[in-house]
């Protein structure tokens, strides 16, 4: 389980690698006070996974429109509760509140996201038992619902060129059925291990059925006596004077030695 | 007198006195005309493995070798087996008293045990140098039916993973075991005839039909395998679906291929200065001669093997010489998408479309993770049947029976040198006391001038001798097969139980573990954005009717990236994957032509345009090197370079 947990860190890493898309300026990340490493390694990767796809002009955009905080001040350090994001009311009622908080998130990653990324591999190598606490598939399961609450709020908002926005959103929405299918071959991977060990501790490497035929030969010192047999051969043949010494499997020789 | 003698080997004879009397001499004195039983101790394989260059090998669900060998015999295969054993023997004709001796029989069930325990040291030594789960090792039950005569059927699925290289495996002996101290293959004791055939994909190698390497005797045969390989595929595609083809062992194809039509084909020598030519590299028939001390104590000690020294590291470098040398994409395209075929039928036509759409990505990666699943379960079946055959009971005796018959014939060669001497002293006598007149004035003439008859009689005396010393030397040999007999018939029945009850275990095991995860990934999928039309029309230009294309599709016709195939099962035919437009080749793909009666297909990769190359043009004829080529319209136009030239991506 653990080999897996580790195979799926190494999953992660690949899939933040492959969704990143460009660098931006760096400015320090604040800390994530109060919050333990599990809780801190949850957070940046939900962010980065957040983030992913957003082309800096839409965020741009969005961030002009919203007044949201500054990306760069590093004392901000905004977290993203999924709950805000599921719940029906606030995807209604409350949309500029759910897009505001979703832009900060976004407008934090893009300014520092070398920074995140240095932190995130700084708390897989110092605190390995609390990333494996964290349950991958949940976090990117909670990343999709952030991010499909927040392309189904903006596909009715007004704003800019209505082509560029569905141009972006749907490279955005790209991201999000990306990591939805990685999520889900990370689960039918995790599956398809089990099965295939199953089996083969079933039926791999079984060796009973050989060993089985070897314990109930009846007759396998015979072959050290054949081998005996024919070694006398070779001293009769050798033309010695004298009888051949007796030895067992001598008798072999005039009994099963028949030369058709 | 001479002449007359059945015991004086043929090659010794010759027609003038002088000449005869140097060449006994020199034959059955120095080099003995009865034969020693030696080998080489060299093969023509080196090792010149790298360790600081391994093969590349991207993280793929595929294998990358497959090592198949004949295991078992089935019952009703017997009679037939032995009988095109003794028909197609290789090295000579055997007699046909002899082919129903059943020393032959126990010749042909020695070869068969030995191939199982000699694959093992190929399958270990790759297995070493190669990722884990990339070599898979495929048993195959010889079996017979009246429809089809001698073939064999694999006994695990291991064929049904793509894989770069297929290694056809095996070793050899004479059948008349009489012959054992002359020169015919053998493997007994410290020697070794091994056999050994390489093949791949034919898009791997269009101009040879996937066949890379074969053991001299097998040529022929092998070739006509992978032409008859190359044709049904062609028919598959054609008739899609329909079944898929399953090669027989090349071995037992040449045993049921009784005096077949001599074919050409495109070969080359191993050591060929010229190695860049498109041809099939011949492995020449070799007794390869193992370490004696080794074999010796080999049923005691077993820490060093000594095939693996003698053959096995410069097979395996060979091996993986034309691993790093090939183009992996190339060889596992279409082993690919045979393999798709078998469990998502959709997914294996929009693979040849080329789509880059999200839902073909995430598709193909659930279905390699399946592919790689399976892999690892046969790889894990592999190492169970090289643990039962190799380091189990039936490995250890094995190696004793080894070691014993290479005591028998250390016995044999003792008495083959004696007789050689007393031979080759009687032989001189006499023909010293016959021509003595006529040879004075040399050497050998001055040492045999003053031979009396007293020493005539004593030279008679000598061959009579000499005479009495081979026949008990035949009689060794002869003793030894059969008190070994009922030893070999325990170990093949050992093996053939244990290998039966594998297959069961493993067949039912397999059929469970294919049932869960086929439930699993048919659970798992999700749509296809993109489709793949298969009644598609793909057109070529010197073929009137319409042929399939697999692909990208527009009003019926080929347009975009897709597989194209047209053409009669006897006629020319034209295969192409790549960029079409109208129905036609274009842009960059890469052709596959053949024309009508020929064996061996052109390959052209490059441009295309209206079905024709259009442009800078790679082209494979077999016998020649690859040429880059500049066309127009189909016709030459000069020659280009390789910087000019855009490759197919598979």
């Amino acid at each position: 389980m653990a080999c897996r947990r580790f195979g799926r860190c190494i999953c992660m890493a690949t899939l933040l690698q492959l969704l990143a898309l460009n660098a931006w300026s760096e400015v320090s990340p604040g800390e994530p006070a109060g919050l333990t490493p599990a809780e801190q390694y949850r957070q940046y990767n939900l962010m980065l996974m957040v983030a992913e796809g957003m082309d800096p002009l839409f965020l741009g955009e969005l961030q002009a429109t919203r007044q949201a905080p500054a990306a760069s001040d590093p004392a901000h350090f905004p977290q993203i509760n999924v709950d805000d994001f599921q719940t029906p009311l606030n995807r209604i009622v409350d949309q500029d509140a759910l897009v505001g908080n979703a832009v900060a998130v976004i407008g934090y990653v893009h300014a520092n996201r070398k920074n995140i990324l240095r932190a995130v591999d700084e708390i897989a190598q110092t605190r390995a038992d609390a990333v494996a606490s964290v349950d991958l598939v949940e976090m990117a399961e909670d990343a999709i619902i952030v991010r499909t609450a927040l392309t189904s709020t903006l596909e009715y908002q007004d704003g800019g060129s209505a082509h560029a926005w569905a141009t972006y959103l749907q490279a955005y929405q790209a991201k999000t059925i990306y990591l939805r299918n990685v999520m889900e071959y990370w689960a039918f991977s995790e599956e398809l291990d089990t099965i295939t060990e199953d089996a083969m501790d079933t039926t791999g490497g079984r060796m009973e059925a050989y060993q089985r035929l070897l314990e109930d030969e009846p007759a396998m010192d015979s072959f050290k006596q054949h081998l005996q047999a024919v070694e006398n051969i070779y001293w009769l043949s050798r033309n010695k004077k004298g009888k051949p010494p007796k030895l067992p499997g001598a008798e072999l020789i005039d009994s099963e030695a028949q030369v058709d | 007198m001479l002449q007359s003698s059945p015991n004086v080997n043929p090659r010794c004879k010759t027609g003038a006195p002088w000449v005869l009397l140097a060449a006994l001499l020199v034959c059955a004195w120095l080099t003995g005309c009865a034969g020693t039983a030696r080998g080489t101790k060299t093969s023509v394989y080196k090792d010149t493995s790298d360790a600081a260059n391994p093969v590349s090998i991207l993280p793929r669900a595929e294998a990358m070798i497959v090592i198949r060998y004949p295991a078992i015999i089935s019952a009703e295969a017997e009679h037939p087996f032995y009988q095109a054993f003794g028909n197609n023997a290789i090295g000579g004709t055997v007699p046909i008293d002899v082919k129903l001796r059943t020393d032959t029989t126990r010749v042909a069930q020695a070869i068969i045990a030995k191939t199982n325990y000699f694959a093992m040291t190929l399958y270990r030594e790759l297995r070493e140098k190669l990722p884990p789960d990339t070599v898979l090792l495929s048993p195959h039950m010889i079996v017979w039916d009246k429809e089809n005569g001698l073939h064999s059927r694999p006994l695990l699925a291991s064929e049904q993973i793509p894989s770069v290289l297929t290694i056809d495996f095996g070793v050899y002996s004479y059948p008349d075991i009489r012959e054992i101290m002359e020169s015919p293959p053998l493997t007994f004791g410290d020697i070794v005839t091994p056999l050994f055939v390489v093949h791949s994909n034919r898009w791997l190698s269009p101009t040879t039909n996937g066949l890379l390497l074969a053991s001299e005797p097998l040529l022929q045969s092998s070739w006509s395998l992978s032409v008859q390989q190359a044709e049904k595929q062609f028919i598959s595609m054609v008739k899609y679906p329909a079944d898929g083809y399953q090669r027989n062992l090349d071995f037992i194809n040449f045993l049921n291929t009784r005096n077949p039509a001599p074919v050409q084909v495109p070969s080359k020598a191993v050591k060929d200065s010229n190695g860049d030519v498109l041809a099939v590299e011949v492995y020449p028939l070799e007794k390869v001669q193992m370490d004696q001390t080794i074999v010796a104590g080999l049923g005691e000690n077993h820490s060093v093997d000594p095939f693996q020294q003698a053959f096995i590291n410069g097979a395996a470098s060979r091996v993986l010489d034309l691993l790093k040398n090939v183009d992996q994409d190339r060889a596992l395209f279409f082993a690919r998408q045979a393999t798709l075929q078998r469990f998502d039928p959709e997914l294996a036509n929009v693979v040849m479309a080329g789509s880059t759409d999200e839902s073909v990505r995430s598709r193909l990666q659930l279905a390699a993770a399946l592919i790689e699943a399976e892999k690892k379960f046969l790889s894990g079946q592999s190492q169970s049947v090289y643990q039962g055959t190799y380091s189990g009971d039936y490995g250890q005796k094995m190696r004793q029976m080894i070691a014993a018959e290479f005591g028998m014939l250390e016995e044999r060669r003792h008495l083959a040198r004696v007789q050689n001497m007393t031979t080759a002293l009687a032989v001189a006598m006499l023909a010293g006391s016959v021509y003595g007149t006529a040879v004075s004035g040399t050497v050998v003439a001055a040492a045999l001038q003053n031979i009396t008859s007293v020493l005539v009689l004593g030279s008679i005396w000598a061959t009579r001798s000499s005479m009495k010393t081979r026949t008990k030397a035949g009689t060794v040999t002869e003793k030894f097969m059969a008190l070994m007999a009922p030893e070999l018939d325990r170990q093949i029945a050992v093996q053939v139980e244990w290998l039966e009850s594998k297959e069961e275990i493993t067949a039912r095991g397999f059929a469970e573990f294919r049932d869960k995860t086929a439930s699993l990934y048919q659970s798992r999928v999700r749509s296809l954005n993109t489709n793949s039309d298969d009644r598609c029309v793909f057109r070529h230009p010197s073929i009137a009717t319409p042929g399939r294309w697999y692909g990208a599709c527009h009003d019926g016709l080929a347009q975009g990236r897709g597989y194209g195939l047209v053409g009669e099962e006897a006629g020319e035919s034209v295969e192409y994957l790549g960029d079409a437009k109208n129905g036609l080749a274009s842009g960059t793909g890469a052709m596959m032509v053949r024309q009508a009666g020929q064996a061996s297909p052109a390959y052209y990769e490059g441009q295309f345009g209206s079905g024709q190359p259009d442009g800078v043009v790679r082209i494979e004829q077999a016998g020649s090197q690859a040429r880059i080529l500049r066309f127009k319209a189909g016709t030459e136009a000069g020659k280009a370079n390789e910087t000019q030239w855009q490759k197919l991506k598979f």
